[in-house]
């Protein structure tokens, strides 16, 4: 039961030690792949003659691009590079477990932060597209009556939207230590392609789904 | 498992933070400079195109009128050239029918005087074979003066009347 | 702690209530693409939002069920 919860890697000797977590550790790693092939893939972006490279590399962003005009609306701007940057962390995190580490959204610190920073994310772009009266106003839409339930769910969203991934990948982690513990052979391979590959990426898609769902929730304009 | 670490959330703030300023200038800014470049090349190519269209359509009709000019000119000159060669034609045809009148008219006058001169000489024919019959019925020469012109009178009275 | 475990046993029920809710919800969906196939791309996106919404239920069963046993 121990591997279940999150290890502390190491501990700055500061303040009387900060634990710097093994998911912070692996985090880092993530960051230093994705920014290594951020450099590598953008190194000779060209106006004419893309590569192959490039033109999948454009139609990726054209596709996130797309995906968060039509859920967002005409603000999208901003709001574009962050959701791709979620959805690159948070994919490559849950398919690490792939090369044996530990993905980091198995721990709730991590999962904890993506929903805090989704709800920054959503009630700031409510306030600074509406204006404070407006932002205000959102949370008596579409009628009155509803304001309780709308500030419930101030809490409630980054609650539901860690609590999801966080259950997910520690969920799935657990099927599979359970399945390597009853069979070792070929099966976990077999599932993992499922738990890892597939339910990683439907919870990435989720997430960031969700999260470009609300914000455009808040600032759309009524059509 | 479900314990939370404040350093960790922060940690993780902190590493998304980053990622995200790394990425949107490295990753997405450099991406979307190329996508804003190749939409501004593109619209650039197409404003050109329709520029470029415009003219050569200017040009066209241009063209097109220069080439009505050039017709009607033409049209002109041969209308002209054709007033003038009929004009030409006419001129030449009246004086064909003007020397041919004068001709004839020559050559009628000419009949009418050689016809003149031979009236003549047959009435002096006659006269004189009358005066001749005369003399013959009066047995008496008739061949003075004053006898011929009575007979010439009689002639040209006959000849009046005839 | 036997207690507990059962407790557990009864938080994790919440995946019932999951499962019948996805399971409506791609039935439903399956009709419409059948009915609009042109429609599959809206169809999906409105699926996959209702299955985590639905899928969220039996995740805070699971979670309460791991309360229970590290926690209780």
């Amino acid at each position: 039961m121990e591997e279940l919860g999150s290890h502390t890697a190491f501990t700055i000797p500061l303040f009387g030690g900060i634990p710097v977590g093994e998911s912070v550790v692996v985090s880092w790693i993530i960051m230093a792949v994705l920014m290594v092939a951020a450099l590598l893939l953008t190194r000779s972006l060209r106006v004419q003659n893309p590569g192959k490279v490039q033109v999948a590399l454009e139609s990726a962003v054209e596709f996130l691009n797309g995906f968060v005009k039509t859920n967002i609306g005409s603000h999208w701007r901003p709001f574009a590079p962050y959701l791709g940057t979620v959805a690159l962390y948070i994919a490559l995190s849950n398919l690490i477990g792939i090369f044996g580490l530990t993905p980091p959204t198995k721990d709730i610190n991590v999962t904890a932060a993506l929903a805090l920073m989704s709800m920054v994310l959503i009630y700031g772009a409510q306030f600074r597209y509406n204006g404070l009266l407006g932002g205000l106003k959102k949370f008596a839409e579409p009628m009155p009556l509803l304001l309780p339930i709308n500030l419930m769910e101030v809490a409630i969203r980054p609650l539901a939207l860690c609590m999801r991934l966080f259950g997910n990948i520690l969920g799935a982690f657990i099927i599979m230590e359970m399945l390597k513990f009853v069979a070792p052979v070929i099966f976990p391979a077999v599932f993992s392609l499922y738990f890892d590959l597939f339910d990683g990426l439907i919870q990435t898609v989720v997430f960031v789904f969700l999260t470009t769902l609300f914000t455009g929730e808040g600032i759309k304009e009524e059509e | 498992m479900l314990e939370f670490h404040l350093s960790n959330i922060l940690f993780t703030i902190v590493n998304l933070l980053v990622l995200y300023a790394f990425l949107r200038k490295f990753l997405f800014g450099r991406v979307n400079a190329v996508l804003a470049q190749r939409a501004a090349l593109v619209e650039e190519a197409i404003t050109s195109a329709q520029t470029q269209n415009r003219e050569a359509e200017e040009l066209k009709t241009q063209y097109e009128e220069k080439l009505t000019d050039a017709r009607q000119e033409a049209a002109k000159i041969v209308a002209d050239a054709q007033t003038r060669a009929q004009r030409a034609y006419e001129g030449k045809l009246a004086e064909a029918e003007d020397d041919a009148k004068r001709l004839r008219s020559e050559a009628e006058a000419q009949i009418a005087s050689e016809r003149e001169v031979m009236l003549r000489g047959a009435r002096n024919e006659v006269a004189s074979l009358a005066l001749l019959a005369a003399a013959k019925v009066a047995e008496k020469a008739m061949d003075r003066a004053d006898d011929k012109a009575l007979v010439n009178a009689f002639l040209s009275e006959v000849g009046e009347g005839a | 702690m036997s207690l507990a475990i059962i407790a557990a046993g009864i938080a994790v029920f919440t995946g019932i209530g999951a499962g019948i809710g996805i399971g409506f919800a791609t039935g439903k969906a399956s009709e419409a693409i059948a009915r609009q196939p042109e429609a599959s791309g809206k169809i999906n996106s409105a699926l996959l939002l209702g299955c985590a919404l639905a899928e969220g239920t039996a995740i805070f069963g699971f979670i309460t069920a791991l309360l229970i046993i590290f926690m209780g």
